[in-house]
């Protein structure tokens, strides 16, 4: 299949993420639970992940969402290992993290559980065994709601059945720039996929990053919903390369220009913000998959987009004000672009 | 002038959708426009089919809002959910509310899923009866094929084996 061609090529495919929303047996959903039930679900779900015979409580940690101070809070959303919902604090949510961060289960958030598995580039296969071990390892110790004609019972329709939401963040620079994307986005949505920008729901896309997820989650498998998802990524990337590789043919000099001048400006610049790096950053990594630049590998810039996340940078430097943070940026990038060749 | 889908409610607002680069135009008000907010964001991003689903639900939803608007005050009574208040919110309260909505979630389901039966995962606890019942149908299914194709003899074959799975499970 055309699918494995593709099946871990991380030039177009950032990351890829599975996650699984479950409910507790006998408990309301999350916004009807009072909030002794609230402390309870966090309870049982807390002693099942870190309790004796776990396979996890050596590698996960819990947080308490009403102890985590903002910065942290909005650096695990910037981070994609919270949802913006679990930061709101009129209820009790927390969340397991694994230490490697490519496992985080959020808990009351809009469901009592939602196993997220996180991967880089194109695996889905991997973060859905990941999510399923999870899955499997809560249910001899829980009991989930779950219904013969309905599957899992989530609080939102939309997600009952599979509860199952897989998605890729994928990074289409060609497309973009071709303003081939509607077409895309069109053609996606009526094959039941949908296209996001890199914060999901209605978020604008920065950088020409897009996050691609299934929307049917009742009437398939988990696999079926998985290889649909892959072959239709697996296409997106097919006309990615081909418009790329066009459009470098025909515009040589514009594109190196373009890709030369955001080195230049990452090695020299002073003040930099978070949005005019992420198209630079854009730019930089299409200079990569076109060997333009060599010397960078594409997971080295993605450990470089989170370093300079505006509250990475609040973190580790302990700047709050908006031009500090940004000469903070700058100091980084310059320091790992001129040492490039 | 009344909302568009409830009847109920004064239209305080109004929804322009672009499909094929045509403009509509709804007139709705603020509960159900949230809900149709909801629904959009959640499943439908630029979906080319909104405007079926959309017209869809309409349709469903006037039918609501004439004939029995008692319907929205039907509630849950493990959860106090009430119909109305899921309408609005696009959320359910507690598993139960599965079967106090259930037609109007069939309707709902079949709409922005596309199907209305459950084919994954399957718990290990309740499992083995779900598995035995999924075979037994899809059994079913390939003897009034083989019946269809008058392959009666291979009918005849599944027949038997549909008769020991139901004996195991006796
Ligand atoms: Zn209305
Ligand atoms: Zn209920």
């Amino acid at each position: 299949m055309e699918c494995e061609k593709y099946e871990k090529k991380n030039d177009i495919v950032i990351s890829s993420r599975i996650r699984l929303a479950r409910n507790i047996k006998n408990f309301p959903f999350v916004r009807k639970l009072n909030e002794k039930s609230q402390e309870e679900i966090i309870d049982i779900c807390k002693k099942t992940v870190l309790g004796e015979n776990s396979p996890l409580k050596n590698n996960v940690i819990f947080l308490n969402m009403k102890d985590v101070n903002e910065v942290d809070k909005r650096n695990l959303v910037e981070k994609h290992l919270i949802s913006t919902q679990l930061m709101d604090n009129s209820i009790k949510r927390g969340v397991l993290l694994s230490n490697d961060e490519k496992i985080s289960i959020m808990l009351n958030e809009e469901d009592h559980i939602r196993i997220q598995s996180m991967a880089s580039g194109f695996d889905l296969d991997l973060c859905l065994k990941n999510a399923n071990e999870i899955d499997d390892f809560f249910e001899e110790k829980i009991e989930f709601g779950f219904d013969e004609q309905f599957g899992f019972l989530t609080c939102c329709p939309t997600n009952v059945g599979t509860g199952m939401r897989a998605s890729v963040m994928v990074h289409l620079p060609a497309l973009n720039l071709g303003a081939l994307m509607d077409k895309l986005i069109a053609s996606l949505s009526q094959l039941g996929m949908t296209i996001r920008g890199m914060y999901g729901e209605g978020s604008k896309s920065v950088g020409n990053i897009f996050q691609i997820s299934n929307q049917i989650t009742l009437g398939i498998t988990e696999n079926e919903a998985i290889e649909k998802l892959k072959q239709i990524v697996s296409e997106v990337i097919e006309q990615e390369e081909k418009v790329k590789n066009a459009y470098y043919k025909e515009n040589k000099y514009k594109i190196e220009d373009s890709v030369m001048r955001s080195l230049g400006i990452l090695k020299y610049c002073k003040i930099l913000s978070n949005q005019e790096f992420m198209i630079l950053f854009s730019n930089i990594r299409f200079g990569i998959s076109l060997e333009i630049i060599k010397g960078l590998n594409f997971e080295d810039m993605q450990k470089l987009v989170y370093q300079v996340l505006p509250s990475s940078i609040t973190k580790k430097y302990n700047v709050t004000n908006n031009t500090e943070v940004d000469v903070k940026r700058a100091e980084i990038t310059n320091n790992i672009f001129l040492n490039l060749i | 002038m009344k909302c568009q889908i409830c009847s109920l409610r004064e239209a305080s607002a109004h929804l322009i959708r672009i499909v094929h680069g045509k403009k509509e135009d709804y007139y709705l008000c603020d509960q159900c426009l949230n809900f149709q907010k909801d629904i959009i964001n959640l499943n439908m991003n630029f979906d080319l089919n909104v405007k079926d689903f959309i017209s869809g639900l309409f349709t469903e939803m006037v039918k609501v809002g004439k004939k029995e608007q008692n319907n929205l005050k039907i509630i849950c009574s493990e959860c106090g959910t009430t119909f109305e208040e899921f309408t609005k919110t696009g959320k359910l309260g507690c598993s139960k509310c599965y079967n106090t909505f259930k037609n109007k979630l069939v309707v709902l389901l079949k709409k922005i899923q596309g199907n209305i039966k459950h084919n994954g995962k399957v718990p290990k606890r309740t499992g083995g009866e779900i598995k035995r019942k999924r075979e037994i149908e899809s059994l079913e299914a390939e003897m009034s094929q083989e019946i269809l194709k008058q392959n009666f003899e291979k009918a005849a074959i599944i027949r038997d084996k549909l008769k020991e799975i139901r004996k195991e499970e006796n």
